[in-house]
C-alpha cells in the first residue's frame, strides 16, 4: 500500500553522517550521480557496493530498510531491464523470432540494473539522514546566490517542506476517501479504462476540495504566526560548516577515486 | 484591572455578501482573564478570532490589541506576536515534519536570534508537557498532542493573549482533557489572558466568564453561573448548558430548594443531601 | 439484520516494522432492531471494527456473520454487503462530490444497479429522513451550511436502505443544536425503517439518551459491554481509561454513597429529577 514507501522517508539516528551539512550532503549527492554513469565495469560495482555496506553502517541504516526503498521501484527496474535484454545488438547467444538475446544485451542489462540500483541507494542516503527541514534549509542556503538573479530561495524551500510536511496527511486522507466511496458501492478496480477513469472522480475531487481547504486553513495559520516571507528570518538551526564535513568531503573524494580507478583496472584485465 | 484586548463598534463583513457578520460590536477583555466564547456555528465568533489578530481587518470601528490599533499596517507583527491563534483542526496549523521545527516557526518568522529559539521551544514544548516528543514527526501524535505543539507554536512567541478556535471540536475524551488542563496552565501558571470559543459547555464552565455571541451581536455576559442560569435564554438559542446544571434547573423548577444553576456534581450532591 | 461477531482479531501491516494488533479477541452481537453505542478513545480500534462489518477491512482471525451470511474466511460472501450494512464515516461531508446534491445521494443507489423511478424515490426518501426540504436537491452539495452538508452524507448511504446503519461519531464538529438535530433524526430513522443502529460516539450522554446496549473498546480489546446499567456500574473502571458515565449518573452513584437510597440506573436528566423527587415522597 501507500504507506509502505520508505524512499524520500527520514530515518531517525545519531549518526555521524545525520549530523553532517546537508549543503555538503547535497552537493555530494549530485557528484555520486554522475559518477555512477562514469562507471564502464563491474570492479566499479562491486567497490560501491561495498561502500554502500560501509556507510550504512556509520549511518545506522539497517541493509534490509534500504532494500525496501527499492521495492516501489521493482517493476521500472524489470522493464529497463528486460528492454535492455532483448533490445541490444550484438553477439547473439538465444533467439525466437524477434526476441534475442546477445552478450552485450546480458551485460547492458546488468549495467542498467545496477546503475537503478545503485542511484536509488545512494542519493536514498540523504533523506534517511537529513530531516526534511534540515534538507530544505539546505537547499534554500544553495540556492541564496541565485536569489539575486530571481531564483525565489526562501519560497521553493519553504513549499518543499509544507509539501514533505502535507505527503502522509493527504496518504491517509485518500485511503479515507477511497474506503468511504467503496462503502457506498463505488467499484474503482472493475470494467475498462474508462469506467475506472470515471470512477476516480469520486476519489479526486472530495481529495481536491479537502487540499484546498487545508492550504487555505493553513495560509490563515501561518499568516497569523507572524509569516511575511523569507525577509529578516533566522533559523533555529543555523547551518554550520565544521571540520568534520571536511573531513567527510576528503573520504568521499578518496571513495570516488577508488570507485572511478577500477575502470583503469578493468581496462588493463 | 487592565484592559487587554477592546473592540469599539466593531462591524465586519465579508466582501461578496450584504449580511453584517459582526454588528456595532464592543468588548473589553481583561489581563489575565479567561474567556470562553458560545455561540453556535455562523454566530461570527471565528470571524471575531481572526479580527483579534489582524488576519481580518473590520470594515467599521476599531480593534485594539494591547493599546494597538489592528489596522495600523506596521504594527501587524507586534500584534499578532502579542495575540497568538489556535484553530480547530491541529493538522492543518503545523508547518514542519518534526515537532521541534514547528515550534520554532513563529520566532524563526520574527527573527530571533537562534539560541533564545532554542530557549523558547524548549520552554514552551515543556510548558505544554510534549518536550519528549520535540524530535517526532505530527502523524505520529494523537489528535490532543498535536493541538498542544500548536498551542507550543504560540506560546514560543511569548503572545499576552492567546485565541483559541474550538481547539478540542475534533478531539476525543482524553484529547480534550489534555488540551482544557494546558489551556488553565497557561492562564493561572503563566498569566497569558486566554480566549476560548467552545460549544462545549462543561469546558466552557472553567472560565472565570462567558460571553454568549448571537448574530453578530453580545446576547449574555457574565459569570458561568450568571450564564447558566439562563436557561431558557440558551436552549432558545441552540445551546446547552451542561448536563449537570440542566439537572439542578429541572428540580429547582419541580420544586426541590436547591439553587437552580449548580456547576458542580459534588455541589449538587452536597445541596440534594441537605433538603432531602 | 444480525450481527455476530466472533474472537476476531485484526493485526496492521503484519511481517513488517509497523506491525500493531489493532484488534484482539473481539466477540459481540447486534440484534435486530437493537440502537448499539461504541465507545473509546480515538486509536482504540473502533473505526477498524465498524469497517470490518461492511467488508471493508478482511480479519487476520475470526468469524463475522451478518444475517446468515458469513462475510469473512476463505468462502467470504461480501457481495453488496456495503449495500445491506451502510456505513457512515466520520466527517462525512468530506466525501461529497457530485454536481448536485441529487446526484451524490444517488450515487450509491445507482452503483446497485436500481432503476432511475427507484433512484428517484430513494433519494427522496432519504432527503425527507435526515430532515432536507426537496427543493436543496438541484443545489451543489458545496454550497450548503456544515450541517446540511453533513445530512446530505448521511442521506446518501440511506439512500441504500441498508438493513444496519453504522454512524462513525456523526455530531462531531457540530453545535449542540446540530448534535440535538442529527440524533434526533438517527433516532427517527431507527424507528421508522426498522433498522440496527451502531453509534460510535465519545459523549456518554449522548449514548445514554439514545442507546439500549454498549460496547466499550479500549486498545483494541472489549473492555465493557451490555446494557447501560451494566457499562455504567463500572465508573471506576471507565474513569481510569479516561472516560466517563454521563454527570447525572455520577451525581447518583455519590448520592447512594451518602446512603441516600436512590436507584442506581439512571442515565438521563428526566429519570433522574423523577427519582429524586420520588424521594421527597
Amino acid at each position: 500500500m501507500l504507506k509502505d514507501i520508505t524512499i524520500g522517508q527520514y530515518y531517525p539516528s545519531e549518526s555521524v553522517v545525520h549530523k553532517l551539512d546537508p549543503r555538503l550532503k547535497i552537493v555530494l549527492t549530485l557528484v555520486y550521480i554522475v559518477s555512477i554513469f562514469l562507471i564502464q565495469n563491474f570492479w566499479g560495482f562491486l567497490v560501491l557496493a561495498v561502500l554502500t555496506l560501509l556507510l550504512c553502517a556509520v549511518s545506522k541504516i539497517p541493509v534490509s530498510f534500504l532494500l525496501k526503498g527499492l521495492k516501489p521501484l521493482l517493476i521500472l527496474m524489470s522493464i529497463t531491464a528486460l528492454l535492455n535484454l532483448f533490445m541490444t545488438d550484438g553477439r547473439i547467444l538465444w533467439q525466437w523470432g524477434i526476441l534475442k538475446i546477445t552478450h552485450e544485451g546480458i551485460i547492458m542489462s546488468l549495467f542498467m540494473l545496477f546503475r537503478i540500483v545503485f542511484l536509488v541507494m545512494g542519493t536514498s542516503f540523504l533523506t534517511y539522514t537529513t530531516t526534511p527541514i534540515t534538507l530544505t534549509s539546505g537547499i534554500e542556503s544553495l540556492l541564496k546566490p541565485f536569489a539575486k538573479i530571481g531564483v525565489p530561495a526562501h519560497e521553493i524551500a519553504m513549499m518543499m517542506s509544507i509539501a514533505l510536511r502535507f505527503i502522509p496527511t493527504l496518504i491517509e486522507e485518500t485511503d479515507k476517501i477511497m474506503a468511504a466511496q467503496k462503502a457506498r458501492g463505488a467499484a474503482l478496480s472493475e470494467g475498462n479504462l474508462i469506467r475506472r477513469a470515471k470512477a476516480l472522480v469520486p476519489i479526486l475531487i472530495p481529495l481536491f476540495v479537502s487540499a484546498f481547504r487545508r492550504a487555505d486553513e493553513l495560509a490563515v495559520a501561518m499568516e497569523s504566526r507572524c509569516y511575511h516571507g523569507g525577509d529578516d528570518r533566522t533559523k533555529l538551526k543555523e547551518l554550520k560548516y565544521q571540520k568534520k564535513d571536511t573531513l567527510a568531503l576528503f573520504v568521499f573524494i578518496l571513495a570516488i577515486t577508488v570507485m572511478l580507478s577500477c575502470n583503469l583496472v578493468g581496462a588493463s584485465l | 484591572m487592565m484592559e487587554i484586548i477592546k473592540t469599539e463598534n466593531l462591524t465586519f463583513g465579508y466582501e461578496d455578501s450584504q449580511k453584517k457578520v459582526l454588528e456595532q460590536f464592543n468588548l473589553t477583555i481583561e489581563k489575565g482573564s479567561f474567556t470562553a466564547l458560545l455561540g453556535h456555528n455562523g454566530s461570527g465568533k471565528s470571524s471575531l478570532a481572526k479580527l483579534f489578530n489582524a488576519v481580518l481587518l473590520p470594515t467599521g470601528g476599531t480593534v485594539y490589541v494591547s493599546g494597538m490599533d489592528t489596522k495600523n499596517e506596521a504594527l501587524l507583527l507586534e500584534i499578532r506576536k502579542n495575540c497568538g491563534l489556535v484553530f480547530q483542526n491541529p493538522d492543518n496549523q503545523l508547518v514542519a515534519s518534526i515537532i521541534e521545527d514547528d515550534v520554532a516557526f513563529a520566532p524563526e518568522n520574527l527573527g530571533v536570534p537562534s539560541e533564545e529559539i532554542r530557549k523558547r521551544v524548549d520552554d514552551a514544548l515543556k510548558c505544554v508537557g510534549m518536550y519528549e516528543y520535540r524530535l517526532s514527526s505530527p502523524q505520529h501524535l494523537s489528535g490532543g498532542q498535536k493541538q498542544r505543539v500548536a498551542i507550543a507554536g504560540i506560546v514560543a512567541m511569548r503572545p499576552s493573549v492567546i485565541v483559541l478556535d474550538e481547539p478540542t471540536a475534533m478531539l476525543d475524551p482524553r484529547g480534550r482533557k489534555e488540551v482544557v488542563e494546558t489551556i488553565l496552565r497557561l492562564n493561572r501558571e503563566y498569566g497569558i489572558t486566554a480566549i476560548l470559543i467552545t460549544h462545549n459547555m462543561e469546558e466552557a464552565a472553567l472560565a472565570d466568564r462567558i460571553v454568549v455571541m448571537e448574530k453578530g451581536k453580545i446576547l449574555l455576559d457574565g459569570t458561568p453561573e450568571e450564564i447558566f442560569s439562563q436557561y431558557e435564554i440558551l436552549k432558545k438559542t441552540g445551546l446547552d448548558v451542561p448536563q449537570i446544571t440542566e439537572l439542578s434547573y429541572q428540580l429547582h423548577q419541580a420544586g426541590l430548594n436547591i439553587d437552580s444553576c449548580i456547576l458542580s456534581v459534588d455541589e449538587l450532591v452536597e445541596q440534594i443531601t441537605k433538603v432531602l | 439484520m444480525n450481527i455476530s461477531v466472533e474472537n476476531l482479531t485484526y493485526i496492521y501491516v503484519p511481517g513488517t516494522p509497523f506491525e500493531k494488533v489493532a484488534l484482539e479477541n473481539i466477540n459481540f452481537t447486534v440484534k435486530s432492531g437493537e440502537f448499539v453505542g461504541l465507545i473509546g478513545h480515538s486509536g482504540s480500534g473502533k473505526s477498524t471494527l465498524v469497517q470490518h462489518l461492511n467488508g471493508l477491512v478482511k480479519p487476520t482471525e475470526g468469524t463475522i456473520r451478518v444475517g446468515d451470511r458469513i462475510i469473512t474466511g476463505k468462502n467470504a460472501d461480501t457481495k453488496g454487503l456495503c449495500f445491506t450494512v451502510g456505513l457512515v464515516f466520520q466527517y462525512p461531508e468530506q466525501q461529497l462530490f457530485a454536481e448536485t446534491i441529487y446526484q451524490d445521494i444517488a450515487f450509491g443507489p445507482s452503483n446497485m444497479g436500481l432503476s432511475e423511478k427507484e433512484i428517484d424515490l430513494r433519494v427522496r426518501t432519504a432527503m425527507e429522513l435526515v430532515g432536507l426540504p426537496f427543493e436543496l436537491a438541484e443545489k451543489s452539495p458545496f454550497s450548503v451550511s456544515g450541517g446540511q452538508k453533513r445530512r446530505v452524507a448521511i442521506a446518501g448511504v440511506l439512500a441504500m436502505e441498508p438493513k444496519v446503519l453504522i454512524l462513525d461519531e456523526p455530531t462531531a464538529g457540530l453545535d449542540p443544536k446540530g448534535r440535538e438535530e442529527i440524533l434526533r433524526s438517527i433516532r427517527n430513522i431507527h424507528k421508522q425503517m426498522n433498522m440496527s443502529v451502531i453509534l460510535v460516539s465519545h459523549s456518554m450522554e449522548d449514548v445514554a439518551k439514545y442507546c439500549d446496549k454498549l460496547l466499550v473498546l479500549n486498545e483494541g480489546k472489549v473492555m465493557l459491554s451490555g446494557s447501560l446499567a451494566e457499562v455504567f456500574h463500572h465508573a471506576e473502571k471507565l474513569h481510569k481509561i479516561g472516560l466517563s458515565v454521563p454527570q447525572v449518573t455520577l451525581a447518583v452513584h455519590k448520592l447512594r454513597e451518602k446512603g441516600i437510597a436512590i436507584p442506581e440506573n439512571i442515565f438521563t436528566v428526566s429519570d433522574a429529577v423523577s427519582a429524586i423527587m420520588n424521594l421527597r415522597g
